[in-house]
């Protein structure tokens, strides 16, 4: 796991068990309110895949584990693909053209002690989406046996469905990763490793 | 892992690998079997499907174990991985149920006539009972794959 987040050009020491919560929580808390507004304004009709792009952000700019990029060094500690063409304007204006070199294998390959912490925290989130597909396929049941149960709360049975299967979606994306980021304890800050 | 299950006072040994991928085969094939008998007649086989799909955890759960037991240090490792590699392969499953459920909801009510609204509903159930089917056995079923025959690692 990384150290420090660079977000924007701006280095952000993250080896602080405190600061990965507080960002945590800080994801979750946005991803909560992106659903609650496209909720009030279009039902997720059409607009439920915005979730899944916002879940998809958060993983690449600060969670990291599905993408290069973000705290959580990739699962799969694939080397990075060396692109040949020089780095788009965009991303050099918005600082965040970061290459990792493929031969600096520390920064995308898991040690052996971080390929068992990825593993348990998917145990652990495998265990916790048990429970929200379990749900899911209660509501998934009751819509066909008694569609008419849930009509007094003011949605619809297919609403609640499609918004829990956007819920599950973006914890199979994020949990792992926030797993490790709030377990893992206090880190030494990079640059004092290197001295 | 179970090496030898009792079932109806005979026991049968799970040593072999096999053996073991025999058995992961034979219960995803009668799981699809149930599924696709449930496709073809969904007020008849739908129950039966369920109950194929309860049958079938209960018989991986047997010979694999929930992954909740206690173990060691080897076999903790070794259960956290096989939870990580399902954990990846179902995450695309994941979101091709969300696009079966986002079709289902848009186009079958708004575009489509009621065939094809019937047909995306139906589309949608059966990628969600995959899921959840896989969700709950896919872990051991790798467990019971990959894992060496047992004699030859005493």
């Amino acid at each position: 796991m990384n150290a420090e987040l660079v977000f924007f050009g701006m280095r952000v020491s993250m080896a602080r068990r405190d600061r990965r919560r507080a960002l945590v929580i800080s994801i979750y808390v946005a991803l909560a309110v992106l659903m609650a507004a496209l909720w009030f304004t279009s039902h997720w009709h059409g607009t439920g895949a915005y979730v899944f792009w916002a879940a998809i952000i958060a993983c690449r700019l600060f969670l990291g584990g599905n993408y290069a990029g973000g705290l959580v060094k990739q699962f799969e500690g694939r080397a990075p693909r060396q692109n040949q063409r020089p780095p788009s304007l965009l991303a050099l204006k918005l600082r965040i053209y970061r290459p990792v070199l493929a031969a600096d294998e520390s920064k995308y390959r898991n040690d052996e002690r971080e390929q068992h912490q990825r593993d348990w925290a998917h145990y652990k989130a495998y265990q916790v989406l048990g429970v929200a597909i379990c749900i899911l396929w209660a509501l998934s049941l009751q819509r066909i046996v008694r569609p008419g149960l849930l009509d007094g709360i003011g949605m619809s049975s297919d609403e609640m469905y499609f918004g829990l299967l956007l819920i599950v979606l973006t914890l199979f994306l994020t949990l792992p990763q926030a797993i490790l980021l709030w377990t893992e304890p206090d880190m030494e800050p990079e640059t004092e490793m290197v001295a | 892992m179970n090496t030898q299950i009792s079932l109806f006072g005979k026991s049968i040994s799970f040593a072999s690998r096999d053996r073991r991928r025999g058995i992961v085969v034979g219960l995803y094939t009668a799981l699809a079997a149930s599924i696709a008998g449930w496709w073809v007649f969904p007020r008849v086989l739908g129950v039966a499907a369920i109950l194929a799909l309860l049958a079938i955890l209960l018989a991986m759960t047997a010979v694999a174990g929930t992954g909740a037991e206690e173990g060691d240090e080897r076999q903790a490792h070794r259960r956290d991985h096989v939870f990580f590699i399902a954990h990846r392969h179902l995450s695309w499953l994941l979101i091709v149920v969300l696009m079966t459920a986002s079709f289902r909801s848009s186009i079958a009510s708004e575009l489509a006539g009621p065939v094809l609204g019937a047909l995306l509903e139906q589309v949608a159930w059966v990628v969600l009972f995959a899921f959840v089917a896989l969700y709950g056995t896919l872990p051991q079923a790798i467990l019971l794959w990959t894992e060496p025959d047992i004699e030859e690692a005493r």
